[in-house]
C-alpha cells in the first residue's frame, strides 16, 4: 500500500468496475476500492439463508447496455447476452394473467384473450417506443453538453438532440411532447382498457420513485426505461458482476475488497491528492473516481469545509428517497402464480387506483398495506442457486419509507414482511407453507449496506429534473467543482439500474482530462 | 403574472364582485360599437363548405357573420358548437383527450357580522386580502387523496375572501360575504357527476365545518350559504366538467398545446372560426390575455 496510483475507484458495484476497467484498459494505474467483502454492490448475489442464494438487490437487467459490454469485450469473461427482453407475467387479483415477452405480436395475441382494444394497442404502444427510440437512445446515450459553460460544443450538442426529436417526424415528435409530461395513468388510460395490464405495463414507470401512477411526468420514466430495455443477462446480475471482475483483473486494476474509504484527501491546493481508508491507511492519485451516491461522496468523503455551499445545497437537496424494500424468499418448492409455474419474471398492480393507494402511505411515512410486487425467479433460469426442486423469490416491494412513522423495529419489519406475503398468496395461495426463509431489507437496511443514501437503489429519484442534468448542474457531466474529484455511479448521467452506462461515460470524461 | 395600476404581481377587488371587470369589458366594447345580446344562447356555428358563416341561437333565430370567435372551452367549442360531422379525425381525437376534469367547488357565505379567525382576533387587513386554509402540505395532499378517487375532500384546501370589508356594495349594511374557492371537489364523482346535486350539501357542509375550525361561531352568522360543485357550475356557467380554467393547466395542455397541437393559435380547424377564451394560450384566470391576443392574431391576419 502507499502506493501512488492514477485513479482511485471507490465503489465496486458494476460502475466503479466499468470505470476501472475501461481506465486500466488504456494503461492507467487503477485501484478500486469496496468497502463489502464481495464486490458488485447491489448487482451482487449473496446467500441470504444457508444453501438459498439470491441474484443481486436489483434484478432487473433488461437495461445493460450492449455498447458497453462490447467495449469490455465482457462475452470474452464468460458474459452471456440474451437479445431478447425477459418474458414477463403481469398478474391480475381475478386469477388472471398475461405474459408479455420480447415478440410483441405474440404478446399482443395473448393480451386480444382480454381485449382486442388492448391488443391493438399493445401494437400501437411498441410502434411508438421503436419510433422514438433513436431520440431517447441519442439523449441518454451520449455524454450529456455542458450547461452551464454553454460553449459551441453544448450548443452544438443541443442543436443535434433537437434534430434528433425532429427527425422523429411531425406526428410523433408532437406524440411524444404530449405525452412526456402526463402522468402513467392518463398516458395508458388513453390506449387501454383492462385494469391489470394497464397497471402491469406501467409499474416500472414508478419504481424506485417517490410517483404514484397519477404523478406527472411518470409517462417519461415509463418511456426512458422501455427504450431501454431490450435484453436480458443470462444468470442474472451476478453474472455480469463476475464477468467485469475477471475483465477489471486481467486489465491490470488492483482491487481491494474489505476497504471502506474513509475521506477522500484533498492538497492545500484543493485538488484531489489521494483516500484515506477506514483502517487509517492512505493512497495517493491525483484522481478518485466515486461510484457511491452524491451525498456519500461530498457530505461523508469530504469536510463541510472543502465544499462549496452552493454544491453541498444542490447535493442535500438531491432528492434520494428510497421507497423499496427488498424481500427474498426461500421456498421448499416451485412458486406457482395463478396457476403458473414457469414463471421468471411478474409484476402485480391489479388496477391504478391500487398501485396509487400504495403510494398514498409512503407520503405520510407508513408503508402500504397491499405493496405493489416487482418479482423475480431466478431459480427458473438458475436452479443451482437453491437445493434440488427448492426456489428463491426475489421480490421488490413497494412502498415503505425511509423514515417509517415511529421507527423500523424488527416487528415493523416482520408486519411488512407479512404484507408482502399475504398481497403475494393472492397469486399463490399455498405460498406460505412453503416457506424456508424471509429475508427483509428496508431502505434502513439497504443503505446501511450498500451506502444508498435514503436506500434508494438508483443512487437518487429519477424525476424529471434529476434525470436532464443528473444529480446537480455542476457535476452533470461526471466532473465535479473540485479538482481531481469524478462521479462514476448511478447518481450520474443517465441514472440508476444495471447498465454500466455511467461508469463508462465518467472513464470518457476522466481520459479527457488526464 | 399580472399587476395592478402599474404594482406587479399585485391583485385587487373589482368594485360590485368580479363581474364589475366583465361589466366594464362590456361597456368598453359597447362604446366602440358593439353589440351585446344577453339571453340568447348559441346552438351552434353555422358551419357550409367548412367555413364559419354565423351562428344558430337555441330560439332558431340564425346570424351571420365574416367569422365567428368562440369564448367556450374547447370541449363545448369543437364537439357542440361545431360538431363531429365538421372534424376530421385528428383534430377529434385530440379534443377528446383534452383533459377538463374541474377539481374545485365554490361556496358563498351570507354572514350577519365580520368574521373573526382564532388565530388572529379581531378586525385588521389580514381579513381584507384572501385568507388560505393550508395548514400544511401534508394537509393540502390528503385533501387531494380522496379527489384521485372520487371523493370530495373533507378537510379541504380553501382560499377565502370577504369582499364586503373593501367593498360595502356587494351586502346590505352590516352584513358580509364570506366567498370560499374550495379544492378538492371531483367532477368525476364515484357515483358519476349527475349524481352530485345529491352531495351538495354534504360538500357546504365540509366547508363550512372546516371553516367553523378557524372562525368561532361561523354557523351561528351564517344567515344564508349558496353552494356551487363543479357540477352546478357546468350546469350553470356553460364550463365543461366544471372546470374554471376551461381544461387543465398541465405541461402538454399549455403553450403550443392549448388547447391541441396545430390549432394553439386561435385559429381553429374550421375556417373564420376563432377562439378567445381561457382554452387557448396562455389559459385560465381573469387575465384578458387569451381574448387580447386572439384580437392581434386576427387583425394581423387580417382576419376580419
Amino acid at each position: 500500500m502507499n502506493n501512488k496510483y492514477d485513479v482511485v475507484i471507490i465503489g465496486g458495484g458494476h460502475n466503479g468496475l466499468t470505470t476501472a476497467t475501461k481506465l486500466a484498459k488504456k494503461r492507467k494505474r487503477v485501484l478500486l476500492l469496496e468497502k463489502r467483502e464481495i464486490l458488485g454492490g447491489i448487482a451482487a448475489g449473496e446467500e441470504f439463508h444457508p444453501n438459498y442464494k439470491s441474484v443481486g438487490l436489483l434484478h432487473d437487467t433488461s437495461n445493460i447496455r450492449i455498447k458497453i459490454v462490447q467495449s469490455l469485450r465482457l462475452t470474452g469473461y464468460g458474459l452471456k447476452l440474451s437479445s431478447e427482453r425477459p418474458r414477463t407475467t403481469l398478474l391480475g387479483n381475478n386469477d388472471e394473467s398475461i405474459t408479455l415477452s420480447h415478440d410483441v405480436v405474440k404478446s399482443s395475441n395473448e393480451i386480444a384473450k382480454f381485449s382486442r382494444k388492448d391488443a391493438e394497442a399493445y401494437i400501437n404502444y411498441h410502434h411508438f417506443i421503436d419510433r422514438i427510440r433513436p431520440f431517447i437512445d441519442g439523449l441518454m446515450n451520449e455524454f450529456p453538453p455542458d450547461l452551464m459553460k454553454l460553449g459551441t460544443k453544448d450548443i452544438w450538442s443541443l442543436v443535434k438532440k433537437a434534430i434528433g426529436l425532429k427527425r422523429l417526424g411531425k406526428k410523433t415528435m408532437l406524440e411524444f411532447m404530449k405525452v412526456a409530461p402526463m402522468s402513467v395513468a392518463d398516458f395508458l388510460n388513453e390506449r387501454f382498457e383492462t385494469h391489470f395490464i394497464k397497471a402491469g405495463i406501467a409499474a416500472p414507470a414508478i419504481y424506485h420513485s417517490f410517483t404514484g401512477p397519477w404523478s406527472s411526468y411518470t409517462t417519461l420514466n415509463l418511456l426512458l426505461w422501455e427504450c431501454a430495455s431490450t435484453n436480458t443477462i443470462v444468470g442474472g446480475p451476478q453474472a455480469l458482476v463476475s464477468a467485469l471482475e475477471l475483465a477489471a483483473r486481467s486489465s491490470g486494476v488492483d482491487v481491494l475488497t474489505d476497504s471502506p474509504v474513509e475521506k477522500i484527501l484533498l492538497g492545500d491546493d484543493s485538488k484531489v491528492i489521494g483516500v484515506r481508508l477506514a483502517n487509517g491507511k492512505t493512497v495517493s492519485a491525483p484522481i478518485v473516481a466515486s461510484s457511491c451516491t452524491p451525498k456519500v461522496t461530498f457530505i461523508d468523503f469530504l469536510e463541510p469545509n472543502q465544499i462549496e455551499y452552493s454544491l453541498e445545497h444542490g447535493v442535500q437537496n438531491y432528492r434520494s428517497r428510497g421507497t423499496a424494500v427488498k424481500v427474498n424468499l426461500a421456498l421448499d418448492k416451485a412458486l406457482v402464480l395463478n396457476g403458473e409455474s414457469n414463471i421468471e419474471f411478474a409484476r402485480t398492480g391489479n388496477s391504478f387506483d391500487e398501485m396509487e393507494q400504495a403510494f398514498d402511505f409512503v407520503k405520510y411515512r407508513q408503508f402500504s398495506k397491499e405493496p405493489i410486487l416487482d418479482i423475480h425467479i431466478p431459480t427458473i433460469s438458475i436452479p443451482g442457486l437453491v437445493p434440488d426442486g427448492h426456489c428463491v423469490v426475489s421480490i421488490l416491494a413497494h412502498f415503505a419509507p425511509f423514515e417509517l412513522k415511529g421507527g423500523w423495529s424488527d416487528h415493523q419489519k416482520e408486519i411488512f414482511g407479512n404484507n408482502v406475503i399475504r398481497t403475494l398468496e393472492q397469486y399463490a395461495p399455498d405460498l406460505s407453507k412453503s416457506i424456508v426463509c424471509i429475508e427483509v431489507l428496508t431502505p434502513q437496511n439497504l443503505e446501511k449496506r450498500y451506502s444508498l443514501t435514503g436506500g434508494n437503489i438508483y443512487h437518487g429519484e429519477h424525476a424529471v429534473d434529476q434525470i436532464l442534468t443528473r444529480p446537480i448542474p455542476s457535476c452533470m457531466r461526471y466532473s465535479t467543482p473540485i479538482e481531481g474529484l469524478y462521479l462514476c455511479g448511478s447518481g450520474s448521467h443517465p441514472g440508476g439500474g444495471i447498465t454500466c452506462s455511467p461508469g463508462d461515460m465518467a472513464s470518457e470524461a476522466i481520459l479527457r482530462n488526464l | 403574472m399580472g399587476q395592478l395600476d402599474g404594482s406587479f404581481r399585485s391583485w385587487g377587488f373589482s368594485k360590485g364582485g368580479t363581474g364589475g371587470i366583465s361589466m366594464a369589458c362590456a361597456n368598453a366594447a359597447k362604446s366602440y360599437g358593439a353589440e351585446i345580446r344577453t339571453e340568447a344562447p348559441v346552438q351552434l356555428v353555422l358551419i357550409k363548405n367548412g367555413e364559419a358563416k354565423g351562428v344558430v341561437l337555441e330560439n332558431g333565430d340564425e346570424i351571420l357573420g365574416k367569422t365567428v370567435i368562440s369564448n367556450l372551452d374547447p370541449n363545448r367549442t369543437y364537439l357542440k358548437m361545431v360538431g363531429e360531422d365538421h372534424l376530421d379525425d385528428e383534430v377529434l381525437k385530440e379534443i377528446k383527450r383534452y383533459k377538463l376534469r374541474g377539481s374545485s367547488g365554490k361556496v358563498n357565505l351570507a354572514l350577519d357580522r365580520v368574521p373573526e379567525f382564532s388565530c388572529r382576533p379581531g378586525d385588521g387587513d389580514h381579513i381584507r386580502g384572501d385568507v388560505a386554509i393550508a395548514p400544511s402540505i401534508d394537509y393540502l395532499e390528503k385533501a387531494f387523496d380522496q379527489a384521485k378517487y372520487g371523493e370530495f375532500s373533507t378537510r379541504p384546501y380553501i382560499n377565502a375572501v370577504i369582499p364586503s370589508l373593501t367593498d360595502p356594495s356587494v351586502a346590505p349594511p352590516g352584513k358580509h360575504i364570506l366567498s370560499c374557492f374550495v379544492q378538492y371537489a371531483p367532477y368525476h364523482i364515484k357515483e358519476g357527476a349527475e349524481n352530485w346535486p345529491k352531495y351538495r350539501e354534504a360538500f357546504g357542509d365540509a366547508v363550512v365545518d372546516t371553516m367553523a375550525e378557524y372562525i368561532p361561531g361561523l354557523k351561528d352568522m351564517i344567515l344564508y350559504r349558496q353552494v356551487l360543485t363543479p357540477w352546478d357550475i357546468e350546469q350553470t356557467m356553460g364550463l365543461t366538467e366544471g372546470n374554471i380554467f376551461h381544461g387543465e393547466l398541465s405541461l402538454e395542455q399549455l403553450l403550443f398545446q392549448r388547447p391541441i397541437a396545430g390549432y394553439a393559435k386561435y385559429r381553429t380547424s374550421v375556417r373564420k372560426l376563432w377562439m378567445c377564451g381561457s382554452g387557448t394560450h396562455p389559459g385560465g384566470g381573469i387575465m384578458g390575455a387569451g381574448g387580447e391576443l386572439c384580437a392581434k392574431t386576427m387583425l394581423k391576419s387580417r382576419a376580419i
